[in-house]
C-alpha cells in the first residue's frame, strides 16, 4: 500500500483549527459534540479521493439540473454561478431546534400582528412603543393597504428568518425577510444530493424529513385563498426568466403542481383575476407572488412597470383574490423596525422574547448615533432598506476612506442606518481545496404561516466560503450545507 | 347653495387600446357640513362600475375595458348643498395623518425657499406657541401675493418649489406652496381637489375657465378641533361656491382620473366641467 491510499480523511480533520470561534462539530480540537460524533467517525474513515469523488459527482448533478444563481456587480451584468455545496452536514440536536421553533412561531405571530395594527388600529403607534416617523418612513410601508383586510389577518405567509450564533453558542435573529424569502430550493435539493451521496450514513442519523416542503407551502397557500374556497386555484407570479431567482420560481411551481405565470399571463376583468388559457379564461385564487411590491399593478403602483397586472389592486382590496405574501410586508423587513421586533412580542403577545435581537443601534435615536459615529471602527453598519450583504460596511476592515463615507452619509440620513456590533458568527468544517476549514455559517429556517403555522425541521445553512468572510448571502460568495434536525 | 356639475370627460386615441382600466375619483365629498345629494357616473360603452373608499375617505370608482377601441367617455352628474362657511370638525387625527400632513410629499417637498417662505409669516401667540389659525391666514395671503395666475406656465407635475421660482401658476400650485409653507412650520395641512361655481357675468380674477370649473385649495387642521378651508387663489376661504371633491396629502392623491392600457396609441383627453346653480 502507498502513502496515499492509506491517508485518511481523519488526518485532514485533526488538522482542524477552531481558532477561538464558538463551532458547530467540536468543542475542543478533536472533540465533536455528541450529535457530531457518529458524522465524525465516518468522516474519519473515508478517504479523501473517496469524498473528493463524491463531492464532484454532487457539484455535477447542481449544475446539470440548472440550479443556479445569478450575482450582481457595480455594472449590473449578472453572472450565473450554481451556489457551491459542501458535503459535510450542519446538525442541529432535538432540544435546539425545539427552542428555535418556538422561538420563530412567537417572533411571526407577533410580525403579522404588528403588520395588521400598522395598516388598521396603530394602537403600537399610539401607545408610543415605537416611533412614528420609523413606520410611516419605512421604503416599504404601502399607504395603499391602510384598512385593506387580508383573509385571517395573515400579512406574511412565507417567511425566513435568519439566524446566527454567537460565540456562546446562541441563536440570534440576524433579520426577518417577510417579502420574498429565497433559497428554499437549495434546501430541498442540499437534502436530495445529501440522500444520494451518502445514502448508509442518513441511515444511520435519525434526520428529520423536508421533503414535505411544498406540499406544506401549498396548504398554506391554500388556506388563505377568499371566501373559503374548496379548490382553489393558486398561481406563483414571476417576473420572469431574468430574475436570479427564477430556477426556485420553476421548482417551486413544479413541486407544487400549480401554473407559473408571468404579469401578461393574467388579467383582472370586473374585479376578479384570470388566468388566459386556450379554453378561456380561469379564475385565480391566490397569488404566491415573487414580484416585489411597487412592480404588481401599474395602476396602484409604478405606471412604468411591465411585470405586472394591472387592477390586480383593487382585485385584491375587494378580496376577491389573495396575495402571498401581502403587500406592505417589507416595512417590517426595514433593520430599524426590526430592533423593535421584541418589544412587538412584549406588546401583541405579552410575553418575553425566546430568540433575541442582535443589539441594535439605530442613526435615528441620538445616543446611538453618537455611539455609531465614534466607534465605526468595530460596527458593523448596514443601510435599512438594503439587502443580501449590499450597502453594508464591516468596520474592522473597512479602509479609512470607506468610514469616511459611512461617517457622512450617516449624518446626512441618520433614519436610514444601523449598527450592530461585530458577531463571531460559528464556524463549521467545511470542505473546500482538499482542506477542511472553519468557516462562518448562519441559518435561515422557512416559516409558513396559513391556517397554522408550520416549519420543515432545518432550512438553509448557508456558509461563508471566502477565508475569514462574514457574509453568507449566496451574492457575496457563499455556499450551503444541508442542515439535520435530529428526531428526540 | 344647491348646485349641480356635469363633468364630462372624453378619451380618444389614434389606434385601438386594450385593457384599460380606469379610477374616477369624482363624487362630491359627503361630510358634516357638505352634502352630495345625488351622484351618477355614466360610461360610453357601458362598463360594469366598481367601488372602494380610499384611505382619506374618498370615494373611488373603477371599471375595466378589456376589448380594443378608441375612445371612452365618462359623464358625472352630482348634485351637492354647501354650506355658506366651512369647518369640519375632527377632535384627533391617526397616527399616519398626523405624521403624512406635515411631512414632505410628492408634489409638495421642503426645501429651503419653501421653508424661509413659510417661517416668515409665522405668527407666535404671547405664550410663544404657534397661532394656527393666523398662521394659515396670513400664509394664504403671502401665496396668493408670491404667485400670479396664469395658465400655461405649469402642469399637473410642478412642484411646489418650481411653482414658487417661476412665481406663478393655476390653482394646483397655489395649493402646492401653500400646503408646504404650513407643513415647514408644523400646521398639518391636506390637497383639496374640488369645483367652484363661476357666474357666467361675475366672473372674477384667478377664477377658472367655466367651462373648465375645476379646483384646489387647502385644508389645515386646528389641532384638537377640525380643519378650517382656505383658498389661497382667491385669498379667501372656502365659500358656498366651492364643492369638495377629495383630499390628500397633494395633487397625486386625489386626481380625478388615473388609467392604463395597453396599445401604442396617442391619447387625447378632453374635459369639460359645468357647475349650475
Amino acid at each position: 500500500m502507498s502513502d496515499v491510499a492509506v491517508q485518511s480523511l481523519k488526518s485532514v480533520l485533526d488538522q482542524y483549527e477552531l481558532g477561538g470561534f464558538f463551532d458547530e462539530m467540536f468543542s475542543a480540537p478533536h472533540q465533536p459534540h455528541s450529535h457530531y460524533q457518529t458524522l465524525y467517525g465516518q468522516l474519519s474513515d473515508l478517504n479523501p479521493q473517496s469524498f473528493d469523488e463524491r463531492r464532484r459527482a454532487a457539484d455535477a448533478s447542481f449544475l446539470y439540473q440548472g440550479i443556479t444563481f445569478t450575482v450582481y456587480g457595480d455594472n449590473d451584468d449578472g453572472i450565473e454561478r450554481i451556489f457551491p455545496f459542501d458535503l459535510i452536514p450542519r446538525i442541529i440536536p432535538h432540544r435546539e431546534w425545539a427552542v428555535i421553533e418556538k422561538g420563530l412561531v412567537q417572533r411571526v405571530t407577533a410580525l403579522n400582528q404588528f403588520l395588521w395594527d400598522i395598516y388598521h388600529d396603530q394602537r403600537i403607534i399610539r401607545e408610543k412603543r415605537i416611533p412614528a416617523e420609523l413606520v410611516f418612513g419605512a421604503k416599504h410601508y404601502r399607504r395603499e393597504m391602510i384598512g385593506l383586510n387580508v383573509p385571517q389577518q395573515i400579512y406574511s405567509h412565507i417567511i425566513g428568518s435568519d439566524l446566527i450564533r454567537d460565540d456562546h453558542g446562541n441563536y440570534l435573529v440576524l433579520e426577518d425577510n417577510l417579502r420574498s424569502p429565497s433559497g428554499v430550493s437549495y434546501m430541498l435539493e442540499n437534502r436530495q444530493a445529501m440522500k444520494r451521496t451518502f445514502a448508509r450514513m442518513f441511515a444511520r442519523y435519525g434526520v428529520r424529513a423536508i421533503d414535505h416542503y411544498p406540499q406544506e407551502l401549498l396548504n398554506t397557500l391554500r388556506s388563505v385563498a377568499p371566501h373559503h374556497e374548496a379548490d382553489p386555484n393558486v398561481v406563483l407570479l414571476t417576473p420572469g426568466i431574468y430574475n436570479s431567482a427564477y430556477f426556485e420560481h420553476s421548482f417551486l411551481a413544479r413541486q407544487m403542481g400549480i401554473e407559473i405565470v408571468e404579469g401578461r399571463d393574467l388579467v383582472v376583468h370586473d374585479n376578479k383575476v384570470f388566468t388566459r388559457t386556450v379554453r378561456g379564461l380561469k379564475q385565480v385564487d391566490v397569488i404566491y407572488r415573487r414580484i416585489d411590491d411597487e412592480f404588481l399593478d401599474p395602476l396602484g403602483f409604478r405606471p412604468d412597470s411591465a411585470l405586472g397586472v394591472a387592477g390586480l389592486l383593487n382585485a385584491y382590496r375587494a378580496g376577491n383574490v389573495t396575495l402571498a405574501n401581502a403587500i406592505g410586508t417589507g416595512v417590517a423587513d426595514d433593520k430599524a423596525v426590526y430592533a423593535y421586533v421584541p418589544d412587538m412580542i412584549r406588546f401583541y403577545l405579552d410575553e418575553e422574547p425566546i430568540l433575541q435581537n442582535v443589539p441594535t443601534y439605530l442613526g435615528l435615536r441620538d445616543d446611538d448615533r453618537q455611539y455609531m459615529l465614534e466607534h465605526l471602527d468595530r460596527l458593523v453598519v448596514k443601510s435599512v432598506n438594503e439587502s443580501g450583504g449590499y450597502g453594508m460596511l464591516i468596520g474592522p476592515h473597512a479602509t479609512h476612506a470607506e468610514r469616511e463615507k459611512f461617517y457622512d452619509m450617516i449624518v446626512a440620513n441618520p433614519r436610514n442606518f444601523i449598527a450592530q456590533p461585530v458577531i463571531s458568527l460559528s464556524r463549521h468544517p467545511t470542505y473546500f481545496d482538499g482542506e477542511i476549514h472553519g468557516c462562518h455559517v448562519d441559518l435561515r429556517p422557512y416559516i409558513l404561516c396559513g391556517e397554522k403555522i408550520t416549519l420543515v425541521p432545518g432550512g438553509l445553512t448557508r456558509v461563508a466560503l471566502k477565508r475569514g468572510s462574514l457574509v453568507v448571502n449566496s451574492s457575496q460568495g457563499g455556499g450551503s450545507k444541508d442542515t439535520w434536525v435530529l428526531q428526540e | 347653495m344647491r348646485l349641480q356639475i356635469e363633468h364630462t370627460t372624453k378619451f380618444e386615441y389614434d389606434m385601438p387600446i386594450t385593457e384599460a382600466y380606469t379610477e374616477v375619483r369624482m363624487r362630491p365629498l359627503n361630510d358634516s357640513s357638505q352634502r352630495c345629494q345625488s351622484f351618477e357616473l355614466v360610461t360610453a360603452p357601458d362598463l360594469n362600475e366598481f367601488r372602494y373608499t380610499d384611505r382619506f375617505g374618498n370615494d373611488v370608482r373603477f371599471f375595466d375595458l378589456i376589448s380594443p377601441h378608441q375612445a371612452l367617455i365618462l359623464t358625472a352628474i352630482s348634485e351637492v348643498h354647501t354650506p355658506a362657511s366651512y369647518f369640519l370638525p375632527q377632535p384627533d387625527l391617526s397616527p399616519l395623518d398626523l405624521h403624512d400632513y406635515l411631512m414632505a410629499s410628492p408634489l409638495v417637498p421642503l426645501g429651503p425657499a419653501l421653508n424661509a417662505f413659510g417661517q416668515s409669516h409665522k405668527i407666535v401667540s404671547e405664550t410663544g406657541e404657534i397661532d394656527v389659525r393666523a398662521t394659515a391666514s396670513a400664509l394664504m395671503t403671502a401665496t396668493y401675493h408670491a404667485l400670479k395666475y396664469e395658465s400655461g406656465l405649469t402642469d399637473v407635475s410642478t412642484k411646489a418649489d418650481q411653482a414658487l421660482a417661476l412665481g406663478g401658476g393655476v390653482c394646483q400650485d397655489f395649493t402646492h406652496v401653500m400646503l408646504a409653507a404650513c407643513r415647514s412650520v408644523g400646521i398639518s395641512s391636506r390637497y383639496v381637489s374640488g369645483y367652484l361655481y363661476v357666474e357666467l357675468n361675475n366672473r372674477q380674477p384667478n377664477d377658472p375657465d367655466p367651462d373648465l370649473a375645476t379646483h384646489a385649495w387647502v385644508d389645515v387642521y386646528l389641532p384638537n378641533a377640525g380643519w378650517i378651508s382656505l383658498d389661497p387663489t382667491h385669498n379667501c376661504e372656502q365659500s358656498e361656491r366651492h364643492i369638495r371633491l377629495a383630499v390628500g396629502r397633494d395633487y397625486t392623491d386625489v386626481p380625478p382620473t388615473r388609467g392604463v392600457y395597453k396599445g401604442n396609441a396617442k391619447e387625447q383627453m378632453k374635459v369639460r366641467v359645468r357647475v349650475f346653480k
